[in-house]
């Protein structure tokens, strides 16, 4: 016995463009799907794994980051997982990649027309920490009722002064639904805005796949007197590539103070050896 | 009371009927069951039966009656948190010549209407305040869902109602669930009036609350009532409470209005022997 | 040629499954597919039931490489089940034809058709027979030759019976229930909807983990449900012949079609008492029947599913009642997923929540001073 090309067989895989298709006609909108079971765990990335598998052909070449890198153990697994049921070109290079799939970042580098971003999502109900029932959620979407998301970003703002809640801040999406972007940090949020490129989310245990398709506005929620604010590093740069304005790590310098290094390491790398490589 | 004698009331319903069953030929075609409110053929039960309201801007409206009697059913199809059987209601928003039956509307434009055009208390405040979160987050909420957008004037408007309802500014931050019973309805009549809804419905407001806190309650609703010349309909089973308030009262009886008019007389000279018991448990 | 991409993540995992490997191998001994047919085989019955796929030498090789862990056996099993096309869908199995290994009813001792123990744990010591220690394939020959029947094995023909809830309403003790000729829905096929029909509903519940149905299953009965006595009222286990259509005839005539195999099962009817208010407003007790079925003998697991079948289709406060709280939380590839996945990086989200944190702060300190 031998398991067909990608894995799924022919049929799931029509299931899960088909859903994606759908997602794409209506941005944003959590379209449901029959997740199937795959050979790594729900939580792990079968959604976007799913949709990865669902999309690729002989041609494309991939590429797998896991919070930032492509050295994430997940990211290798996946990638590994890909690569041995299809064959397909795999690659670091933002740049060289037709296929992204991606747990909880957007590449630094702004993605083109010609590229896919897959995001995978945990947890893809946005009005889900306010209204646990599925059903309720499903008919606060359809009549555009999101007084939920607003209050919870309300009380916080009472609370701690600010609306930006951690990462997963939730979108507005063409001026119709809001999404919850999967747990990509805030600064992230900017650019699914009139992106080129189209992303698309999957979710695999909670059986959901969205999309937001390229040239679509994307708001974060927040206040006409509280604006959402991205994270701030201060003035800090990368100290490998001396970069600033882009996602940080913080690292112990082992003396006591702290050391930040760009979180998307196949773009530091990149962008070092733009400086000119000492090699 | 001050009508202007040429407005069309501003709330008005007519043959309202609440039917928990089937219904069979005996009781559907007389329109309820001859004795109580359940039919002895079928058992369907008929909460409300053909009942009629009209209310007048400015205007108190008591529905009394004992448990059981369907005033609360008959408040909860004026509050469009039930469907009838049958029947239809105008809210006046648009002017005299506003005939949409609301009993009509989508979920959507009852969502609307719940939010900005009828204000509801109810008797126990857990079922409409989130009583987690903080006071001003409550008075928030339903501005939130009539499209306000600025933390700054939101926060400054639920000060000015909590203020209004005597809740001390120290306390606005604090969850609902710290406070007693009688702050609890202060704060749900406060998030009632936020939208400036023309109507306020009260189901058994003062209910299980000590009486001195009770008069403490029914003196805001009054003064919060007059000041803003809203249109109340507060159900009791308490004439005492409907003494004090309402202008015009409805007795209601196994789902029927079997009396009504101005308060004073029905308290002075009630004409159906039920009216009359319920006047006598007062004295 | 210039910087390049450090490759610590590939050789770490290379790493850890080599481990896992060398675990599996280190005593120099494996498990052969057909000693665990043989002998593990109520563990091949859930891993089957719980993975909606009947494939006794799959299953066996995913116990195998599952080092017999159930719930990676499944999640082994499921994976495999994605990859395989849907050909044909049988023809629904009448399982009054079940032939039958074992037959009970809780509710009538003479139950037409009669009682029927066949194997079954219920009535074993659970002592431990130390003289198994050592037993050897010889052993083991040896005593199966000691116990084979005598007697000649009725034949299958005998061996069917009407089933209890059939007699009850052919005597009118049981409302009758018309066939519903609905296509049923298949949740893995199509994404689960609440409200679900109950045949979704089913479906989920027969695919649940084992645990999960047995522990909500015995909630309701101790009084986080509807503190009924339900009674068994059938539990039957045996063999349900399968068979597909013929995909060039024009009907679906039961002539034309072709049997493909048997598969083992379990199938469950409890009886459920429920008070009813008549139309002429007369108090009544009448039975509900609440419905358990699952691949290979799982008879907890029928039971089980077949009290969340009865508190699914009735309204409640206990969380029995709640479909979202039953059918969302009962898969074990779903539940174990998620809880593993905990163990998975989250550094940029937390590194979120830090700024977060760290901005409040410093709001806060900005508001003091």
């Amino acid at each position: 016995m031998k398991h067909p090309f990608a894995f799924l067989d022919e049929g799931s895989k029509r299931e899960i463009r088909r859903a994606a298709f759908k997602a794409v006609c209506i941005p944003g909108y959590q379209v449901p799907f029959a997740s199937r079971e795959m050979p790594i765990a729900r939580g792990w990335g079968t959604g976007g794994l799913q949709l990865t598998l669902a999309l690729i052909g002989p041609q494309d070449t991939l590429k797998v980051i896991d919070q930032g890198t492509d050295e994430s153990v997940n990211a290798v697994n996946i990638r590994r997982l890909v690569h041995a049921t299809t064959g397909v070109q795999t690659t670091h290079h933002t740049a060289d990649a037709t296929l992204i799939q991606s747990r909880h970042r957007v590449p630094d580098r702004p993605l083109s027309a010609k590229q896919i971003l897959v995001l995978q999502v945990p947890i893809p109900e946005p009005l889900r920490r306010v209204e646990p029932r599925e059903h309720v959620t499903r008919k606060r979407h359809a009549e555009a009722d999101y007084t939920a998301a607003y209050l919870a970003l309300f009380e916080r703002v009472l609370k701690y002064g600010s609306a930006s809640a951690g990462a997963d801040h939730p979108v507005m999406v063409a001026g119709r639904h809001v999404m919850a972007p999967s747990p990509i940090p805030r600064l992230d949020n900017e650019k699914l805005h009139r992106a080129e490129h189209l992303t698309l989310l999957g979710a695999g245990r909670e059986k959901k796949i969205y999309a937001v398709p390229p040239h679509t506005e994307v708001h974060s929620l927040a206040f006409d007197d509280v604006p959402f604010e991205v994270e701030s590093f201060g003035d800090q740069a990368c100290s490998t590539c001396g970069t600033t304005g882009v996602f940080l790590d913080e690292f112990d310098d082992g003396d006591g103070g702290t050391l930040y290094r760009c979180n998307d390491t196949s773009e530091c790398l990149a962008r070092l050896n733009a400086q000119g490589a000492p090699l | 009371m001050n009508v202007a004698p040429d407005m069309p009331p501003r709330l008005e319903a007519h043959g309202i009927h609440v039917r928990h069953g089937p219904g069979c030929d005996r009781c559907l075609t007389g329109a309820g069951p001859e004795q109580g409110n359940r039919c002895a053929a079928c058992g369907t039960v008929h909460a409300v039966r053909q009942v009629d309201v009209q209310a007048f801007d400015g205007e108190v409206l008591g529905i009394v009656g004992e448990s059981g009697s369907g005033k609360s059913s008959l408040l909860r199809t004026l509050a469009l948190e039930q469907a009838p059987s049958a029947g239809m209601y105008l809210i006046r928003e648009d002017g005299p010549d506003d005939h949409q039956n609301r009993f009509d509307a989508s979920d959507q434009a009852i969502r609307r209407l719940r939010n900005e055009t009828i204000g509801l208390v109810r008797q126990h405040a857990h079922e409409t305040l989130r009583m987690r979160l903080s006071a001003t987050g409550n008075i928030a909420e339903t501005m939130l869902a009539a499209g306000h957008r600025h933390v700054g004037r939101m926060r400054e408007r639920a000060a000015g109602l909590l203020d209004d309802v005597s809740i001390a500014r120290d306390r606005h931050l604090d969850a609902p669930a710290t406070f007693s019973g009688g702050m609890q309805q202060r704060v749900q009549i406060a998030r009632a009036i936020a939208n400036n809804p023309p109507v306020l419905l009260l189901d058994e407001v003062t209910t299980g609350l000590d009486l001195s806190v009770q008069a403490r309650v029914l003196d805001l609703i009054q003064r919060i009532q007059r000041e803003r010349q809203m249109t109340v309909i507060l159900v009791s089973h308490d004439l005492a409470v409907v003494r004090m308030l309402a202008d015009r009262t409805l007795v209601m009886r196994h789902g029927q209005v079997i009396e009504h008019g101005l308060t004073d007389r029905i308290l002075e000279d009630p004409h159906m022997p039920y009216t009359q018991e319920l006047v006598q448990s007062l004295l | 040629m210039g910087y390049v991409a450090v490759k610590g993540g590939s050789d770490a995992i290379a790493a850890s499954l080599a481990a896992v490997e060398r675990k599996r191998l280190e005593r120099g001994l494996t498990l052969d597919l057909a000693r665990i047919q043989a002998g593990l085989r109520p563990l091949l019955d859930q891993v089957m039931s719980e993975a909606s796929l009947v494939d006794e030498q799959a299953a066996a090789l995913a116990v195998k490489q599952a080092q017999g862990s159930p719930e990676e056996a499944v999640f082994f099993l499921r994976a495999h089940r994605s990859t395989l096309p849907r050909l044909h869908t049988t023809a629904t199995l009448d399982t009054a034809s079940m032939l039958l290994e074992r037959r009970i009813s809780a509710t009538f001792k003479d139950v037409p058709g009669g009682q029927i123990l066949g194997a079954s744990v219920d009535y074993l010591h659970r002592l431990l027979r130390f003289e198994l220690m050592n037993e050897t394939d010889a052993d083991a020959a040896h005593a199966a030759a000691s116990i084979l029947p005598t007697e000649a094995a009725p034949s299958p023909a005998d061996l069917t019976a009407p089933r209890v809830s059939d007699v009850l309403r052919r005597e009118g003790l049981l409302p009758d229930v018309p066939p519903d000729p609905t296509e049923p829905a298949d949740v893995t096929t199509m994404s689960l909807s609440i409200p679900a029909p109950r045949s979704a509903r089913l479906q989920v519940l027969t695919r649940g983990q084992t645990g999960t149905v047995t522990s909500l299953g015995y909630a309701s009965l101790r009084g986080y449900g509807p503190m009924l006595h339900p009674t068994v009222g059938e539990l039957r286990v045996g063999w349900l012949p399968v068979e597909v259509a013929d995909p060039m005839a024009d009907s679906d005539d039961e002539d034309e079609r072709y049997h493909v195999g048997h598969v083992q099962a379990t199938e469950v009817e409890t009886f459920v008492p429920v008070h009813e208010t008549s139309a002429d407003g007369q108090d009544r007790l009448r039975f509900d029947i609440g419905y358990g079925f699952c691949f290979g003998q799982n008879e907890t697991k029928a039971i089980a599913m077949s009290l969340l079948d009865r508190t699914l289709e009735t309204p409640g406060a206990a969380a029995v009642h709640d479909e979202e709280f039953v059918l969302l939380h009962v898969d074990s590839v779903e539940s174990s997923g998620f809880i593993s996945h905990l163990k998975l990086p989250h550094y940029v989200t937390f590194q979120s929540e830090l700024q977060a944190v760290r901005d409040t702060q410093r709001e806060r300190e900005g508001d003091a001073s």
